[in-house]
């Protein structure tokens, strides 16, 4: 255990990313004594509740608006098709599920579920639906009904099977019961451990009106209906998404979160970050996502305040050990012995992300691995790894993004590798062609080095799902495939206890980093930056809570 | 008139199909598919089988660019793939933004280069025409986007005069124009520089031929040679050129477009190559190139309605 790692414990604490069963068992695993645990915990005030979740008995003033800078523009809200994490930030404010993470929190708290009990095979879970709560637009109020209709249609048990992007959170979906007007069941086939956390909580576990789909047919991927406390308003594409607070709000969310503050919500979509940061000093925005190149600017601002953003994403760079040189184990150590990561963080993201020395970063609930060997850059070892590998002339390809930060990134690789002897060839790819799987056209299974960047869900089922046998010639760019890491992994995704999924988890790491094929980079960080009497809400992961954002 | 106007319609139309085959042949040739690029890892391989049916992506790329053709004869250019909104909705809502940003550019422009290159000619080779020549050459040199990030530095973050981002509403003019000032500026800086060395240079020209001579020696006034004999006559190739210019603007305002959030048919069809979204992309192209081709085509009209030169040198091949 590392004074790292506990400041990195502490800091998750005090910030309510983790809640005290989370902390207490964090500790554990990192050896600390349950008594010093609880001594850190009285010292912090650890609660299970983040200071950005308001008391429910606050009744704040209301604003007309707040208007936000996204990064992308709206593309598809609804919940079997989102596209990305600006859908989700929408749907999250227009959308409600049977259970949500109360703001800021892994926590799960009863938002349309009135009961909500799993059975002790985790394969069945009964609920009672809060009676009376409206959708939009004069949809009606919600049933069961719309809750089998939801669930089952992304599952592919509707007919016809609409073939849902995100068809895989409801994998194990047998059905769901319809026993009352407002009580049911969701009974599963096999238990399925991510349910509670990248289904049930976020987009895929959404309620919709059943009669507000089926009217609006396609039109409904832009023009979302649900009981959010907002409701969806307008959408110009490419200028602003409009969001009217919601008039006759069934107050779902009341137990764990204060009313909205704000009439509308104005999302505006600024692909710069030089633009956003321009409009946000004009005044024409009132937050949103900087990028990294405008932090000190933000800071030195006084009527500005920063505000961290922690995602689960991870930067990578993958070594394909299907080529020839790259299958060698020598070279691939060399490598990862040669490359500077704190210095890639410095030059490309302005030091302001953490060091990722293992896919699952210290902010997910299950699977972080806080044993994972911190590797450093170690010209000495690296050379010796490169004689033992017999290879000589070594010549790669790095495979990177075209724009100008992974340009960096790829720079800094290719000094690092240059200092060993080993000569790097950076190829940049526009999005589309860097995108493309194989079995599309692409250059995937020709590929060397390749460095990119992956997201997740709050799982690390999720993490891992794309390196897996499954992934061959899709989105496994290092070519490793192992059965006993598949077998991990499949494990995990059955075994509801927390402790245990994090001990499959961790052997799965520890088997794919003796392979040494894969250099771990960073865990993404996105910045808000805002009025100073603004003050955002930031699901653990990252995830922006718009609907909950308030000012003093 | 009516039959050069048939003729350079037929040739027009020529043209644009040429173009858009071309062009939309051209996006299929860069490695990728929109199926994996929009719908994300996500997709699994049967997915995105059937969605790549869905979109009509396994038929032929011939097919498929033909299959476009003769929809967009019907008024029909196909479907966003990612929001299933139709393409002639997203450039219908882009396209206006870029034309009265294009055009407003181009007001500018002719309304501060002309003056500037009279101004130039009639005080030539002093003080004032060599500082002119330099800031004309400056304007032209220095990239929109550049000038762009400056107003806004200047204008919108230090002074607040103007907004940073978007475009206003419609419905308050006031307001929409409020908006448009600083990209227009932005995109106009250049052509000022370059329509004034132009104007100039085509003033130095007519004042020296003889029909001015002889106007002078009859005692015409000054003012008169100056803008009713020689402007008119100075004026006729910057009509040529700014046919060229509006389609440049058209499809050049992409950098001014991201700079100040605003949308347009650049920034729609750059995205959508990104995103390897066919049927924007080729919507998008077709509309520029019918934007540009017309231009072109309105701009030699009134060239040939301006000079009469044309007109008789025309005649005179047809004899």
């Amino acid at each position: 255990m590392s004074s790292d790692d506990l400041s990195s414990l502490v800091e998750g604490l005090t910030n309510g990313h983790l809640s005290r069963r989370q902390f207490l068992l964090r500790a554990a695993a990192l050896g600390v004594s349950f008594s010093t645990a609880g001594a850190i915990l009285s010292a912090c005030g650890g609660s299970s509740a983040s200071s950005s979740s308001a008391s429910p008995a606050a009744a704040p003033a209301t604003v007309a608006a707040f208007k936000m800078r996204s990064d992308l523009d709206m593309a598809n809200v609804d919940p079997a098709f989102w596209v990305s994490h600006v859908d989700a930030a929408i749907g999250d404010a227009v959308y409600e599920g049977l259970v949500s993470f109360k703001p800021g929190t892994w926590d799960i708290a009863n938002t349309l579920a009135d009961t909500f009990e799993p059975s002790s095979d985790n394969l069945r879970y009964h609920f009672t639906l809060k009676q009376g709560v409206p959708y939009h637009k004069g949809y009606g109020e919600i049933t069961t009904q719309d809750v089998k209709f939801s669930f089952e249609r992304i599952a592919g048990l509707s007919k016809p099977n609409l073939h849902a992007v995100y068809q895989a959170d409801w994998d194990a979906l047998e059905s769901v019961q319809v026993n009352g007007k407002y009580e049911g069941t969701i009974v599963l086939k096999r238990p399925f451990a991510p349910l509670m956390l990248s289904t049930l909580p976020v987009m895929s576990g959404k309620v919709l009106s059943q009669k507000a789909v089926e009217t609006l047919g396609k039109q409904f991927a832009t023009h979302p209906i649900g009981t959010g406390p907002y409701e969806f308003a307008s959408w110009v594409p490419k200028q602003q998404v409009t969001l009217q607070r919601f008039a006759d709000y069934g107050g779902a969310n009341s137990a764990y979160a204060a009313k909205v503050q704000a009439d509308k919500i104005l999302v505006m979509p600024i692909s710069s970050d030089t633009a956003a940061l321009n409009a946000l000093l004009a005044g024409d925005v009132d937050i949103g996502v900087v990028g990294t190149e405008n932090l000190k600017q933000v800071q030195g601002d006084s009527s500005l305040s920063l505000h961290k953003a922690p995602t689960q994403s991870y930067y990578w760079m993958a070594m394909n050990v299907l080529d020839p040189q790259l299958s060698n184990i020598n070279l691939r150590k060399a490598i990862r012995a040669a490359i500077d990561v704190p210095s890639i963080i410095s030059a490309a993201y302005n030091g302001a992300f953490q060091q990722a020395y293992a896919i699952i970063p210290p902010s997910m609930s299950v699977g972080y691995w806080p044993q994972a060997p911190h590797y450093t850059q170690d010209p000495t070892q690296a050379k010796s790894y490169l004689s033992q590998s017999g290879l000589k002339n070594v010549s790669l390809k790095l495979t990177v993004l075209s724009d100008q930060v992974d340009q960096t990134v790829a720079q800094v690789i290719q000094s690092n590798l240059a200092s060993i002897g080993i000569k790097v060839t950076i190829e940049p790819e526009d999005a589309g062609t860097f995108y493309a799987i194989p079995g599309a056209g692409g250059g995937g299974k020709n590929r060397q080095l390749v460095y990119s960047e992956y997201s997740t869900e709050p799982d690390p089922s999720w993490s891992f799902v794309w390196w897996t046998s499954a992934q061959k010639n899709q989105w496994n760019w290092n070519n490793w495939y192992n059965t006993k890491f598949d077998s991990f992994l499949s494990q995990a995704l059955v075994e509801s206890e927390p402790a245990k999924r994090t001990a499959l988890y961790i052997q799965a790491q520890q088997l794919w980093d003796a392979e040494a094929s894969m250099v771990w980079i960073a865990y993404i960080t996105r910045y808000l930056a805002g009025k100073k009497q603004i003050t955002p809400s930031i699901r653990p992961d990252g995830q922006e809570i718009i609907w909950n954002y308030k000012e003093a | 008139m009516l039959k050069y106007l048939g003729t350079r319609l037929v040739m027009a139309f020529v043209v644009i199909v040429i173009v858009i085959t071309f062009l939309a042949l051209l996006v299929h040739l860069i490695p990728g598919n929109p199926v994996t690029t929009i719908m994300g890892p996500r997709a699994s391989p049967a997915l995105a089988q059937i969605v790549r049916h869905d979109m009509n992506l396994d038929r032929p790329i011939p097919v498929q660019v033909w299959d476009f053709i003769t929809g967009a004869f019907r008024g029909n250019l196909g479907v966003d793939f990612v929001s299933n909104l139709s393409v002639t909705s997203l450039i219908a809502n882009a396209l206006p933004q870029t034309l009265a940003l294009a055009f407003t550019s181009l007001f500018i422009a002719v309304g501060l280069g002309v003056p500037v290159g009279v101004y130039a000619a009639k005080h030539v080779n002093g003080a004032a025409d060599r500082l002119l020549a330099v800031v004309s050459v400056s304007f032209i040199t220095m990239p929109a986007f550049v000038v762009g990030l400056l107003l806004l530095l200047a204008f919108s973050v230090h002074i607040h005069v103007f907004p940073a981002i978007g475009t206003g509403s419609l419905s308050a003019p006031g307001d929409y124009l409020r908006h448009l000032v600083l990209p227009a500026c932005a995109l106009a800086l250049t052509w000022i520089g370059y329509i004034g060395r132009l104007v100039r240079a085509n003033m130095l020209e007519v004042l020296g031929e003889p029909h001015i001579r002889t106007a002078r020696a009859h005692g015409v006034r000054d003012g008169v040679v100056f803008y009713r004999l020689a402007l008119k006559n100075a004026l006729i190739p910057v009509v040529a050129v700014l046919g060229v210019g509006l389609g440049s603007l058209i499809g050049g305002a992409i950098f001014v477009e991201v700079i100040f959030a605003r949308p347009g048919i650049g920034s729609l069809i750059y995205n959508a190559i990104l995103e390897r979204n066919y049927p924007v992309v080729r919507g998008g192209v077709l509309v520029v190139a019918i934007l540009f081709v017309f231009a072109n085509l309105a701009a030699d009209i009134v060239y040939r309605f301006l000079d009469p030169r044309v007109r008789v040198e025309l005649q005179n091949v047809k004899r």
